[in-house]
C-alpha cells in the first residue's frame, strides 16, 4: 500500500474538504474529475468532511 | 467561408475517464460513472434542482429550494419569482449554460410542480432538455 502523508493539524471542515479532493485527484484521476460545488460527488465529499469535522470536535473534547 | 469554433472539454477526448457519479443512486452498484461533461452537467443542474436552501453543509444558498414552494399559495405571482430565483442560481452556479427555454408548470390540488428548461453550453453548440416533476 502506498505510504500516504497523513497530518493531524487538519481538523476543520475546509481542511478536510480540500485533502479529500487532494487524495481524489491523486489517486482516482481516471474515476472522478468533477470536483465543481454543485457535483453529487462533491456533495458526499462535503458531508465526509462534516462527519470528520463533528469527530475532531469531539475528541478534542475528550482529551482536554 | 468562417464559421466558430466548437470547443471540446478534454476530459471528452478520452473516453474512459470517469468525470463524476449519476443521479439518481439506484443502480445495483449505488454509483454509476458519467463519461461525458455534457451528461454530468445535467446530473449537476439535477442536483441543485432537486436541492433546497440550507441543505448543503456550509454552503446554505446553494439549491433552487423548489420544495419548499410545494405548501404555499401557487400563483402566477409565485411561479414567476421562483422562475427568476432559479435562473439566477443556475446563472450563479452554471456560468457555461444559457437557458434557452424555461417553464415551470404548477398544480396545487396535486402539489406538483413542474420545471421545463432547455438549453446550451457556451462555445460548445451543446444543447440538452430537463424536465422535472417535484410533488409534496
Amino acid at each position: 500500500m502506498a505510504n500516504k502523508n497523513i497530518t493531524y493539524l487538519n481538523k476543520d471542515f475546509s481542511s478536510f474538504r480540500a485533502s479529500l479532493i487532494e487524495y481524489a485527484k491523486a489517486y482516482y484521476p481516471t474515476s472522478y474529475n468533477d470536483f465543481s460545488t454543485s457535483s453529487p460527488g462533491t456533495m458526499f465529499i462535503e458531508m465526509a468532511s462534516y462527519v470528520r469535522d463533528v469527530l475532531s470536535f469531539y475528541l478534542e473534547t475528550q482529551v482536554q | 467561408m468562417a464559421y466558430g469554433l466548437k470547443n471540446i472539454n478534454v476530459l471528452d477526448l478520452r473516453p474512459s475517464t470517469g468525470i463524476g457519479v449519476q443521479l439518481p443512486f439506484s443502480t445495483a452498484g449505488v454509483f454509476q460513472t458519467v463519461y461525458t461533461t455534457k451528461d454530468q452537467l445535467k446530473y449537476n443542474i439535477i442536483n441543485y434542482l432537486l436541492t433546497n436552501n440550507r441543505e448543503r453543509i456550509f454552503n446554505p444558498n446553494f439549491g433552487a429550494n423548489i420544495r419548499a414552494q410545494l405548501f404555499k399559495q401557487v400563483d402566477q405571482d409565485t411561479l414567476d419569482t421562483l422562475s427568476t430565483s432559479i435562473k439566477a442560481g443556475i446563472h450563479q452556479y452554471f456560468s457555461n449554460v444559457v437557458i434557452t427555454k424555461f417553464d415551470i408548470v404548477g398544480d396545487p390540488q396535486a402539489h406538483l410542480l413542474t420545471v421545463n428548461f432547455s438549453y446550451t453550453i457556451k462555445n460548445t453548440g451543446v444543447s440538452d432538455n430537463i424536465i422535472i416533476n417535484i410533488n409534496g
